[in-house]
């Protein structure tokens, strides 16, 4: 009996010293199915999201119920609560709000949006401008080569061309450096992302063999800390990117998707992927990410942790495809069908 | 003589041996190398074919392929459509758009001719548009694609449809063509030109469609002194903008409207001035105009 006593003491002392905390449940709950037909409505409820789908595109409220859809209209991208398009007939740039248009920017170019910013490309992706969030031009560029990737921070822009340059710019347009990774027989740039707060940059880069690049700023440039030969040499851009503000990078490789700390990245965690993964976004309060895996018109939902574990595996056939996580909403868009899911931390 | 012509020949062959293919036979250059419409400059050609597939304008290794798709990585904007860029031998790379590229994930490389894609079409057309575009990889700059594609069908020359002086400072511009005095001092020269050129009937069709294309070059001379000499063979890059290789011209101070170059200031003297301007395009065809203008106080 004093024997026992003293075991259970021991055990609730050790607890009551080294807590463990319980494991968070994850469970995700199809909560509403939406097949997409045209849904005209003049006023939007503000708080929510445009998304495009395929041929289709739209805009559902902070409940997650749909108040708009609508066939797509040219070069139709979105952010958050702003959608631009070309309008053709006018030659221009418009930008809406959940109220409306916002304004316009004149001239044959083509929006697309990084980070919340709105940034122009022109018909022959050889030349890129900024814009501010009330349409004024920020800089425009000219390159001598197609820009083949780019992404933005707050502050800085970084743009990958087909001669294998990777280009830095600051808010102003001004340069701030470049790189240009070598060891490849060939140079060519597949993909850029930059950190949200500018203290890294990741690249996909070159031909015999594709190699990934981390670089750092040292002072007033970028300049490569980590770089890796992959054996997989796909010539087209393939996912890399930063998630959970800038903790944790992820870039695909040959053999699934591949998670690391930015600041250590020669230790990697492989998730292996049929085909490839897509639409990332990361669960911060589970530490899991969700992912769509595609190969062909096989598709998958996927939620993994960077630690390297599977824990989802949702199959399904599709083309177009979306993921958007709002709140714990998360959106599945398929086909011609919006699948809204409740994700649940507990 | 004989030798002359035999040396003749092996150059021909050469050329013709090194020059890439088009990447369909019947292809018809639509727009030029450095062509302004609607504002916007074209830095490679446009070109127009009613063959169903484009295929390689010389051997290279693939080195980036794009297919418009909302949820591709890196799905960026354009009017491009599908393309494929080759890399080849000689540090040149060419992109070939608008295509559905034949490439998956085990395609490396593509023999001289080999299919490169389907062509799109826009639904309703029996001919497809295409854009060319060339990249000089050791030198950093875009290629006018006729310095290394065949030499284009052009039995026309290009036309004036007007020459410009404007006087420095604010001004109204005068049309040299009805004006022959002009007050001595500095005067801004623009002109207004462009290539004709009628495209190859489409099947069923007895006419072809009459089109404008951009001019390659243009000389001007004032009393025998040359005041401007541009041809479009590269641009480069400078600062962000582009720049006239071989010249420290900026494209858009050169190519200000539509058909319209600016070819600088000059000054006319007082008493006769002679100012000769010449326009040609690719395939060598130039028209020539010649003012007299007299300089008064």
């Amino acid at each position: 009996m004093g024997y026992t006593m003293v075991a259970v003491l021991f055990v609730l002392l050790y607890l009551v010293l080294f807590p463990r905390a319980l494991p968070a449940e994850f469970t995700v709950v199809p909560a509403q199915a939406v097949p997409l037909v045209e849904t005209k409505s003049e006023r939007l409820t503000p708080g929510g999201s445009f998304f495009v789908l395929g041929a289709w595109e739209g805009y559902w409220n902070s409940q997650g119920q749909l108040e708009r859809v609508q066939l797509r209209r040219p070069q139709a991208a979105t952010s958050g609560d702003r959608m631009a398009w070309y309008d053709a007939t006018k030659a221009q740039v418009v930008v809406e709000g959940p109220q409306g248009t916002l304004f316009t920017i004149p001239g044959e170019q083509y929006p697309v949006w990084a980070s919340g910013r709105l940034f122009t490309m022109d018909e022959n992706r050889l030349g890129l401008k900024a814009y501010n969030a009330q349409g004024h031009l920020l800089w425009a560029k000219h390159f001598a080569s197609f820009v083949t990737a780019f992404d933005t921070s707050t502050n800085l822009t970084v743009v990958g061309t087909l001669d294998g340059k990777v280009q830095v710019f600051g808010s102003a347009g001004n340069p701030l450096g470049g790189f240009q990774p070598g060891g490849s027989r060939l140079p060519v740039v597949y993909n850029v992302a930059i950190a949200p707060h500018d203290g890294a940059i990741l690249v996909l880069a070159g031909v015999d063999p594709k190699r990934f690049l981390v670089l750092e700023r040292g002072g007033s440039e970028f300049r490569p800390v980590f770089h890796k030969p992959l054996k997989e040499s796909r010539p087209w851009p393939t996912p890399l990117g930063f998630l959970t503000n800038g903790s944790l990078a992820y870039y695909e490789t040959e053999r699934g998707l591949a998670f690391l700390d930015p600041q250590a990245p020669d230790h990697e965690v492989v998730v292996p992927v049929q085909g490839s993964p897509l639409l990332l976004e990361a669960l911060p309060k589970a530490h899991l990410v969700v992912f769509v895996q595609k190969d062909g018109e096989n598709s998958a939902l996927r939620v993994a942790s960077p630690d390297g574990a599977s824990v989802l595996n949702l199959p399904f056939t599709g083309r177009d495809l979306l993921l958007d996580l709002q709140g714990e909403s998360l959106f599945l868009g398929v086909d011609q069908t919006l699948l809204r899911l409740e994700v649940r931390v507990q | 003589m004989r030798r002359l012509s035999l040396a003749l020949v092996v150059v021909g062959l050469v050329s013709s041996v090194s020059a890439y293919d088009w990447p369909a036979a019947d292809m018809q250059v639509v727009r030029t190398f450095g062509q302004r419409t609607a504002g916007a400059v074209l830095p490679g050609v446009e070109v127009q074919t009613l063959s169903p597939v484009l295929s390689a304008p010389e051997k290279g290794d693939v080195l980036f392929v794009f297919r418009p798709d909302t949820q591709a990585v890196q799905n960026l904007p354009s009017a491009l459509g599908g393309f494929v860029a080759l890399a080849h031998d000689d540090n040149l790379r060419t992109v070939t758009t608008r295509i559905d590229p034949a490439v998956n994930e085990t395609k490396r490389s593509f023999r001289r001719g080999e299919p490169l894609g389907d062509a799109e079409v826009q639904t309703g057309a029996s001919e497809s548009r295409h854009r060319l575009f060339v990249f000089d990889q050791q030198l950093g700059e875009l290629v006018n694609p006729l310095l290394v594609f065949p030499q284009p069908n052009d039995p026309k020359a290009p036309l004036f449809f007007d020459v410009k002086v404007f006087p420095e400072g604010q001004g109204q511009p005068v049309s040299l063509f009805g004006q022959g005095s002009l007050a001595v001092g500095y005067w801004n020269i623009r002109i207004d030109v462009s290539d004709p050129v009628t495209l190859f009937p489409a099947p069923g069709k007895e006419k072809g469609t009459e089109g404008q294309r951009g001019v390659y070059g243009v000389e001007a001379y004032l009393n025998g002194g040359e005041v401007f000499n541009t041809s479009l063979d590269a641009i480069q890059e400078k600062g962000g903008r582009w720049q006239i290789k071989g010249t420290n011209t900026f494209l858009d101070e050169v190519l200000v409207q539509d058909q319209e170059w600016n070819l600088g200031q000059v000054f006319f003297n007082q008493g006769t001035n002679i100012l000769e301007i010449v326009v040609k395009d690719f395939k060598g065809n130039q028209t020539g105009k010649t003012f007299r203008i007299l300089g008064t106080r």
